[in-house]
This record gives structure tokens, C-alpha cells and sequence, in this order.
């Protein structure tokens, strides 16, 4: 019971320090001294990071907390839950760091500035965000993902300029749409529960009956009606999807990413997709559970992972502009992530857990990296003027800015997946858990040979060869989708060097503004991010937080519910 | 107080025939071109909601907390005129004051309309009938309607083939069919329209779909007093609602002012 209340305790610490930002930032809205309001969001935000550290180190069982007299289970903390919320909290603060020199260059050059509305938005979405990964019930998931769309569309309106209005439109009109068909999915849900006089030890439990711990219980969900959790799934893929970024329900990432404050776009890509992912990785372990097989679930996110990283492939190559770039890159790792949850295999959802907190780190940096640069070379080309300069004339900035068009540098090649980076790692698990996938589908090897006469003497050459054994078909299937993921890979790596050449070399506008590290103070929350990208390029950390257990367990909790205690 | 049997099968039967009716209108509103019939036929559709939900919960006579939720769709025909006006108005008004205008002392929607047109003239007022044909949408809507028949049909399973009442299958596949129907149409809705406030239409048509099989889940375990998850669902469908609909009232009209339209075709800025 002390490890229970100690659980919950860091649980709520980790939302109260938010919420204490949150409702500090509406009292300046009013009161009008926003000295201290700069300090108040990244502290806060530093303190929920804490709390959740803490939260992983002590975590050794699920939690629940609930209210019984309404039949709701509020809470339920699993390692899957605190490896989201730990995601959703690293990067979370260092965007809230970041914000503070974003927000002093906003009131130079934003006719719209208004500092308190922004931190107040800011920390909403951190709280809507870190409470998905918390919530039990699977109806209040889907509150609680609606409130991140709600939230992120004042957001990216901030700016308040005809292309941001059009994209917050765009933006709330496409997730809204999804949003409904995972709703339509959870109602199917609750329909496929069946007529109590068939389940009796469903009836014993009495409890939440929309909650995920006694949905997948191994007393529930045989009881669960097949079809409807097949079509219950198919549209909370829809649904769900849609706000993870998914092909082709995508169309909403260049515009949403593109128009945000960088800040923002920072946690569209970092962590909200990963939030909407979370809702979709319950609802994958409950209908494998209830189906007792995983070809259904599998076959849909292989061919939703494959088509949207097969898509992002030609958008990433065409010209754009370098925020529109990086919200494509969002649709390639979305793939890839779903790609690695399509194959099934322990070692695929490893890789693609940790591709989701790889890719959150890395979006996060060139988000945050390639704001700053925008916002220097807005201030020493447009000077005061009240309107941004346009993201096509930000060029030369390995000249002008050195250190930020070397980290940019470096996090662009990260993003596609250079060795010896984070995002290599996760991709390199991902596609090894694929190969063997396809090396076990294959029998015994045939051997095949031909006898010949060479200078006389008589030799044979022989060759093995993977038989083609049942499942022909999908043999094919899994070479090509090896196929498809490397061409695409690597055709996407040959985009992000020319966008990056565009971006870093040729003549700069103005002499350089960097000199070294002696200014180091703004570029600090850049280089924790790439200190990470780094760190988690050559091993999964294991100080402090015991990551490669919480991932492992969160892996396993994926392919099997629960885990015994 | 509990129903004869009889009578809770009539009202099962006519529940089932006011949900179709809803499935009509929503067909209506595909096809029909004219932006202030659309909001007509919708509010049509909410009051039927209304009295479905109604009678939902006499059916279900145990749970008369969802009485509570026939005031969802009633507030919804009473207020949809006057948000839609005040979203579409051609100036940039404050927050406050836009919000202001929907208080509650203005109970009475027409006031709100009125005081609304006093100010400044609603745009759909303007609007030109779609330049799209209603042949082909309506085509697609039926096939729509016939793939979610088709789906619900055969996720309930089999049926008898004598009835001399209506099987609780038969009921409960139509219901789904119709709530899944409404969901589709929103969403043909949504897509082939021209116009931003035909979009949100669609997305209102579709929440009506959702509500529909929201009051129908089944309803708790034995021993439950509390319809936890019927009333988590409506109560969702509700924070969804409310938030969009502020939403548009807040955005819309910032757009409409920066765009000077509310037509889809000219809101292409972003692109790529």
C-alpha cells in the first residue's frame, strides 16, 4: 500500500507542478507582470520531469485509482504508461526552456504577442498530453486525446496570420473527423461486451467495464465478441491514426507543423503523434487478446506503416519549406514506428518504442534548432519589423550561425537515421526484427546444385536456397516490405542532405552572429537534445531510470496484457 | 416502474423507424444545395434525436439520468442558427464579445439571430447553391447507407426468418446500421461540400451518428445503479461538441475576416 501511495503521489506531482504553471499563467493574463512568467512554465516543467524520473525508478507494479461508487477507474499505471509519460515530460521541458527565447523574439515581431495566453496553451497541452498515457477508462482516453486536438489548435492559431488561421482550420476539421471514428471504435467496444447472462466472472468483477486492466483481464476477454473488436479496431486505426499522423489521414502535418510557433510544432511532432500512438497500442494488445491472433492487427498497421513511409518518400524529396520537411519526416517515422508494431515480434516492439522516444527527442531538437535560426535571421534581416521573415530566404547558416548549422547539421542527418545516432539504433532493431521475421517464415534450406566439368575435373557447385514453403505470398510480402523500407530510407536520407545544403551552405545574409560556444546560453536546451540523440545512438541508458526494463516490459506487455506481479 | 412487454417492444419499433427518419433527413442534407435548408433539415434531425433519446430512456426506465441527455440535441436546433450566423459574420470581433452574445439570458435563439443581424449581415445569407450536381452525391450516399447496412447486418449475425414482432437482433443490427449510416453521410458531407459551414454540418451529422449508438450501449452490469458507460460516452460527445462549436466561433470568424471567404476553394494558401 506505501509503494501504491508513493505511485500515486509522483503521479500527481508530476500533473500538479503543470497545472500550478497553468493556472499561474491566467493570473497574469490579468495582473500584467510577466517578469517571473518565463521562469514559472520551464521550472515547473523541470519539477514534472523530476517526478516522473522518480516515478520510473520506484515503478515495480500497475496502479489504479478509480472512483467505485461511479464504476470508473481514473488512473491505471503500467511501464508502458510511464514510458510515455517519461517521453512526454522530457520533451515537454526542454520546449518550455526553449519557449522563453522564442517568446522574446514573438514580441519583436508578432503583431499578436501575447506571452500569457501563450505559456497558459503551452502548459494545457503539456497536461492534456501527460495525462493520456494515465488514464484507465477507455472513454476518458479519448477525452483526454480530444482536449490535446482542442488545445494544439489554439496553438497553432498563436500567430493569428491568414496561414495560420487556415492551417488551425485545416488542422482541427482533419483530426476532429478521426477523432470521431475512435470514438465510434470505443463505442464498438463497449458493444462487444456481452449480455451479462454469458458472463458470469465479468459480472464478479463489477468494476469499470470501459476500463483497459479489466478488458484485457484473462477472466473478460474471452468473452468479447470478435467481430466487433475487428471493426472496433479498424476504425480506432482510423481514428487514432489520423491524430498520430498516419498515411492517409496525414494531410494535416505539413500545414499544423508548418504554421506552429516552433515550440509547438516541437511537441505536435515529439509528442502529441506519440500520445495518439498510446491510444492505439491499448486498443492493439486488447483486440490481439480477444482474437487470439495477431495477422489482423499486424496486417493493418504493416500496410498503414509501409504506405506512409513509402509516402513520405517523395514529399520529403520535393522542394519545401524546411518546416513542412520536418512535418513529413513525422509521417516516415510514424511508419516506421507502426511498421515495427505491425511485425509483432518482441524485438520490433522494442525498436518501436524506442523509435517513438528517438524520434520525439530528435523532431524536438531540429524543431527547437532550426526556430532559433529562423528567429536570429528574422531579427538581423527584418529588424523590428512586425512580420517573420519568409523560411525560403533562411539560407547560409552554417556562416552565419556555426554552432546552430552544425547541431542542425548533425540532427538533420540524426532525423534520417546516420549511424552512430539514436535514430539508426531504433531503425537498425526495427529492420533486423523484419529480416528475421522473413528468415523464419522461410523452411529448412534446399539445397541446389549442377555438376560441370572445369579444366578437366569434374566439380559441382551447389547453392542453398530458402525454401518456398506455405505462405509464398507472404514470403513476397515481407521482401518487399524490407525493400520498401530501405529504398525508402535511403531515398529519404538523399532529401534531407539537399534540403540541409539548401539551408546550411551558400552565401548567408549577414556576417556571422556566433562565434564558438561563448554564447551558449540560448543554444543550452539544443544541446541537451543532442547530447541525448547521441547518448541513446550508442545504448539504451540504464542510471537512474531503469529504461531497457520499462521498455522490455512495455513490449511485453504489448503482446500479452498485464504482466503477472 | 417497469414496461409491459408490448409496450416496450412498440417502442422499440418506433424508435427504430424515428432513427431511419434521421437516416432520411441526413440523405436530404447531401443533396440538398442551399445552406440555410441544410441547418433546417439538421435541426429536424435533432429533435428526432431528442424524442429517440426520450424514449431510449423510458425503455430503459432504470437509468433516468438520460433524460438528462435529451436537452444535448434540443440546444443543439435551438442554437445552431445563431453560432453559424455569429461564425460567419465579416468583421474581426473580439472574443469576449462574440462569446457574449451567446449567454444564456439570450434564451430565446431568434433574439440572438436578431440581435446577430442587427449587427452585421450572416454570410450564408450570400452564399450561392452548390455548383455540384445532387445525383452523384446522392448515388454515393446510398452506397454508403447499403456498405453500413451490410456491415451491421453481418456483425450482429443471423436472424429468423418469422417474426411476427421485431427480434431484438433486427433492432439492434438496424440500430447500428443507421448510427454507423449517420457517421459515413457526415463525413460525405464534410468532403463534398464547397463551403466551411457545410463542413462543420458534416461534422455535426456525424456526432448525431454517434449519439445515437452512444444511448443505445448496452447499459451496465447488474447491481451497477450508475449507467457509468452510456453516460462517460454522451458525456464525451458533449465536451467534443462544446469545444468544437467554440472553436468555430472563435476561428471561423478570424479566418472569414483574413480570407474574406468561407468557401473551401479559397482557403488553398497552404499547400505542398
Amino acid at each position: 500500500m506505501y509503494e501504491v501511495d508513493q505511485i500515486l503521489s509522483l503521479v500527481t506531482l508530476a500533473v500538479f507542478f503543470p497545472v500550478i504553471a497553468a493556472v499561474a499563467s491566467l493570473g497574469f493574463m490579468f495582473i500584467g507582470r510577466l517578469r517571473w512568467l518565463d521562469r514559472i512554465t520551464p521550472i515547473c516543467s523541470f519539477l514534472s520531469l523530476l517526478a516522473t524520473l522518480l516515478l520510473a525508478r520506484l515503478y515495480k507494479d500497475p496502479v489504479h485509482f478509480g472512483f467505485n461508487q461511479f464504476n470508473l477507474q481514473l488512473v491505471y499505471i503500467d511501464s508502458l504508461s510511464v514510458y510515455f509519460m517519461l517521453l512526454v515530460n522530457l520533451v515537454a521541458f526542454v520546449v518550455s526552456w526553449y519557449s522563453v527565447s522564442y517568446l522574446g523574439y514573438d514580441k519583436l515581431h508578432n503583431p499578436y504577442h501575447r506571452p500569457a495566453w501563450f505559456h497558459l496553451l503551452l502548459n494545457l497541452f503539456h497536461i492534456t498530453m501527460l495525462v493520456v498515457p494515465m488514464m484507465g477508462n477507455m472513454i476518458l482516453l479519448w477525452i483526454a486525446v480530444e482536449l490535446t486536438t482542442v488545445v494544439s489548435t489554439m496553438l497553432v492559431r498563436y500567430r493569428r496570420d491568414r496561414r495560420a488561421l487556415e492551417a488551425s482550420w485545416k488542422f482541427i476539421i482533419t483530426t476532429t473527423t478521426g477523432i470521431i471514428f475512435a470514438l465510434l471504435g470505443t463505442l464498438l467496444v463497449a458493444y462487444s461486451i456481452p449480455p451479462v447472462e454469458g458472463a458470469a466472472e465479468f459480472i464478479k468483477l463489477g468494476q469499470d467495464p470501459m476500463s483497459w486492466s479489466n478488458l484485457v483481464d484473462e477472466r473478460v476477454y474471452p468473452y468479447l465478441e470478435n467481430d466487433y473488436l475487428r471493426l472496433a479496431f479498424l476504425f480506432i486505426l482510423i481514428g487514432y491514426g489520423t491524430k498520430a499522423g498516419l498515411a492517409p489521414m496525414h494531410t494535416w502535418l505539413p500545414d499544423g507543423h508548418g504554421e506552429a510557433p516552433s515550440p509547438v510544432s516541437a511537441l505536435l511532432s515529439g509528442v502529441m503523434l506519440k500520445s495518439a500512438l498510446y491510444a492505439i497500442l491499448r486498443f492493439y494488445t486488447l483486440t490481439n487478446l480477444v482474437l487470439e491472433d495477431r495477422a489482423f492487427t499486424s496486417g493493418l498497421l504493416l500496410l498503414a506503416g509501409l504506405f506512409s513511409l513509402a509516402l513520405s518518400t517523395p514529399l520529403i524529396l520535393k522542394h519545401n519549406r524546411f518546416k513542412r520537411v520536418l512535418a513529413y519526416h513525422s509521417l516516415e517515422h510514424m511508419g516506421i514506428i507502426t511498421f515495427g508494431l505491425g511485425i509483432g515480434t518482441s524485438a520490433a516492439l522494442f525498436g518501436a518504442l524506442l523509435h517513438a522516444l528517438n524520434h520525439a527527442i530528435t523532431k524536438a531538437l531540429m524543431f527547437t534548432t532550426y526556430g532559433y535560426a529562423h528567429q536570429q535571421y528574422t531579427d538581423q534581416v527584418l529588424g523590428n519589423a512586425k512580420k517573420t521573415l519568409d523560411e525560403n530566404d533562411v539560407r547560409g547558416v552554417w556562416k552565419a550561425m556555426p554552432v546552430t548549422g552544425s547541431i542542425l547539421a548533425i540532427g538533420g542527418l540524426a532525423l534520417v537515421g546516420s549511424p552512430p545516432f539514436n535514430i539508426f539504433m531504433s531503425e537498425f532493431i526495427i529492420l533486423w526484427a523484419a529480416v528475421q521475421k522473413l528468415l523464419n517464415l522461410a523452411g529448412p534450406p534446399v539445397s541446389v546444385g549442377a555438376t560441370g566439368v572445369v579444366g578437366g575435373q569434374s566439380a559441382v557447385v551447389g547453392v542453398s536456397l530458402p525454401s518456398i514453403s506455405y505462405g509464398g505470398v507472404v514470403q513476397v510480402f515481407w521482401v518487399l516490405a524490407v525493400v520498401i523500407f530501405l529504398v525508402s530510407v535511403s531515398l529519404i536520407f538523399v532529401g534531407m542532405v539537399r534540403h540541409l545544403s539548401r539551408l546550411l551552405l551558400g552565401p548567408a545574409p549577414f556576417a556571422a552572429i556566433e562565434s564558438g560556444l561563448s554564447n551558449i546560453r540560448p543554444l543550452a536546451p539544443f544541446l541537451v537534445l543532442l547530447a541525448l540523440v547521441a547518448l541513446f545512438g550508442l545504448l539504451v541508458p540504464n542510471w537512474f531510470v531503469p529504461l531497457p526494463e520499462i521498455l522490455h516490459d512495455s513490449a511485453q506487455i504489448l503482446i500479452e496484457g498485464p504482466l503477472p506481479p | 416502474m417497469t414496461l409491459s412487454l408490448e409496450l416496450s417492444n412498440s417502442l422499440n419499433l418506433l424508435i427504430e423507424i424515428l432513427s431511419t427518419g434521421m437516416l432520411v433527413l441526413a440523405l436530404g442534407i447531401v443533396i440538398v444545395p442551399n445552406l440555410l435548408s441544410i441547418i433546417r433539415l439538421y435541426q429536424a434531425q435533432s429533435v428526432i434525436l431528442a424524442l429517440i433519446t426520450l424514449m431510449v430512456a423510458m425503455v430503459f426506465l432504470k437509468h433516468g439520468i438520460m433524460i438528462v441527455f435529451i436537452f444535448i440535441p434540443i440546444l443543439l436546433a435551438l442554437y445552431i442558427e445563431p453560432l453559424l450566423a455569429l461564425a460567419t459574420v465579416k468583421e474581426d470581433m473580439p472574443i469576449k464579445q462574440r462569446v457574449s452574445r451567446l449567454l444564456p439570458w439570450h434564451i430565446l435563439a431568434s433574439a440572438v439571430l436578431a440581435q446577430i443581424r442587427s449587427h452585421a449581415q450572416p454570410t450564408w445569407l450570400e452564399l450561392r447553391p452548390s455548383r455540384r450536381g445532387q445525383v452523384f452525391p446522392l448515388f454515393a450516399s446510398l452506397v454508403l447507407v447499403a456498405f453500413a447496412y451490410f456491415i451491421a447486418f453481418g456483425l450482429v449475425g443471423n436472424f429468423p426468418e418469422e417474426r411476427a414482432i421485431l427480434p431484438r437482433e433486427f433492432i439492434q443490427a438496424n440500430g447500428i446500421a443507421v448510427s454507423l449510416s449517420l457517421v459515413l453521410l457526415g463525413l460525405s458531407i464534410l468532403t463534398q461540400k464547397q463551403d466551411i459551414i457545410s463542413q462543420i454540418m458534416g461534422l455535426l451529422v456525424m456526432e448525431h451518428g454517434l449519439f445515437l449508438f452512444a444511448i443505445k450501449v448496452p447499459s451496465g452490469l447488474p447491481g451497477q445503479a450508475f449507467p457509468s458507460s452510456s453516460v462517460a460516452f454522451v458525456l464525451s460527445l458533449f465536451v467534443y461538441i462544446v469545444i468544437t462549436l467554440i472553436i468555430l466561433a472563435v476561428l471561423l470568424p478570424e479566418l472569414h475576416s483574413r480570407s474574406g471567404s468561407i468557401e473551401i476553394d479559397d482557403q488553398q494558401e497552404l499547400k505542398g
